[in-house]
């Protein structure tokens, strides 16, 4: 006799429950993909100036250094572009990153007074980054107000990655 | 025969449930993000100014029969050199004193006008400057850079060699000395 001829009216789906984990087991390692991790490695800098009739700063991806209007560049203190660097863990399918999500402003704070960044350009910039590009450079534009109050300003952005 | 048809509807069970299975792994899969946060930073310096606070005054002085020099250092002391025999009353000797503001513990470049003579009713008088930062009266050449202080202040005392050649001309002799300031 075969043993399928024991089976009653009604086991069917109990025998689909008991076997339901199995299938996901193998599905499992076929399918899942590495989880992708951005991690900032380096802040996005504008260094010391001096603010006078105001104007903007401009921090290209490269880290170097512009101005417009008024503003004044001082030679002294650093300033850098943002870095983030990419990477994978866990198992699964090697993660390919495909865009980049920057913000479309951030305000920096010094006590009362406030500054604002936009204009943000990532190298590479927002399109496929394609799988084996590990960082990502961030720079912006800082608007400068006449008259600055003098100080020193912090904010944070978020950057996004998104992969597949 | 239904005992064969019920094997048959639990194995046609098993295999919908195996699609979606599979199709939910896939989905799962498919789209995800990271983000980070990053910290922006900027510094506003205020302002570097300067302005003067005390004039470069020579005093009086009596020209010889040999040229010499009038000196004035960074503490107001003079003396005289050569034929020049220093007098006594009118103006007081005072070396120049510029005042500089701006953000504390800044460092900042100075430059000074070069070619500086004082104009009268004789020759031109060249004037050699001489500064420091502290009024001391050691200066022998000019200070290039100064540093302000916690509060943000510092003062450029400025002194000078005065040429004054043999028999110069009696008068009221005058010239402009500037200081031009900037941060590093």
């Amino acid at each position: 006799m075969m043993p399928v001829i024991k089976l009653r009216r009604g086991s069917g789906p109990i025998l689909a429950l008991l076997l339901l984990p199995l299938l996901f087991l193998p599905a499992a390692p076929l399918h899942a993909v590495k989880t992708g991790n951005v991690t900032n490695t380096r802040a996005l800098s504008y260094g010391r100036f001096v603010a006078n009739t105001g104007g903007t700063i401009i921090l290209n991806t490269a880290g170097a250094r512009s101005q417009t209007g008024g503003v004044v560049l001082l030679a002294s203190g650093t300033f850098t572009s943002a870095a983030f660097s990419l990477t994978e863990s866990g198992t699964g399918k090697a993660v390919g990153f495909t865009t980049i999500t920057l913000p479309v402003s951030a305000t920096m704070t010094s006590g009362a007074n406030t500054m604002t960044i936009s204009n943000f350009v990532s190298d590479p910039t927002n399109t496929v980054l394609g799988t084996g590009k590990n960082s990502v450079q961030v720079g912006a534009t800082l608007t400068v107000a006449p008259n600055q109050a003098p100080g020193n300003y912090s904010g944070n952005f978020v950057v996004t990655v998104n992969y597949q | 025969m239904n005992k064969i048809s019920a094997a048959r509807q639990s194995s046609l069970k098993i295999a919908l449930v195996s699609v979606f299975a599979v199709g939910a792994t896939a989905f799962s899969g498919s789209a995800s993000a990271a983000s980070a946060s990053a910290t922006a930073t900027a510094t506003v310096v205020a302002p570097i100014a300067i302005a003067k606070a005390a004039d470069l005054n020579f005093g009086s002085f009596y020209p010889g029969a040999a040229s010499g020099t009038v000196d004035v250092n960074t503490n107001n002391i003079r003396s005289v050199t050569g034929g020049v025999v220093a007098a006594s009353g009118g103006a007081a000797v005072t070396a120049a004193k510029f005042d500089v503001t701006g953000a504390a513990s800044a460092t900042y470049t100075i430059t000074y006008a070069s070619g500086v003579t004082l104009l009268g009713p004789g020759a031109p008088m060249a004037l050699t400057q001489i500064s420091d930062l502290t009024g001391a009266g050691s200066a022998t050449a000019l200070a290039a850079t100064g540093a302000l202080g916690a509060g943000g202040t510092q003062t450029i005392h400025l002194g000078g060699s005065l040429a004054v050649a043999a028999n110069q001309a009696a008068g009221v002799y005058s010239g402009n000395i500037s200081a031009t300031v900037a941060y590093n």
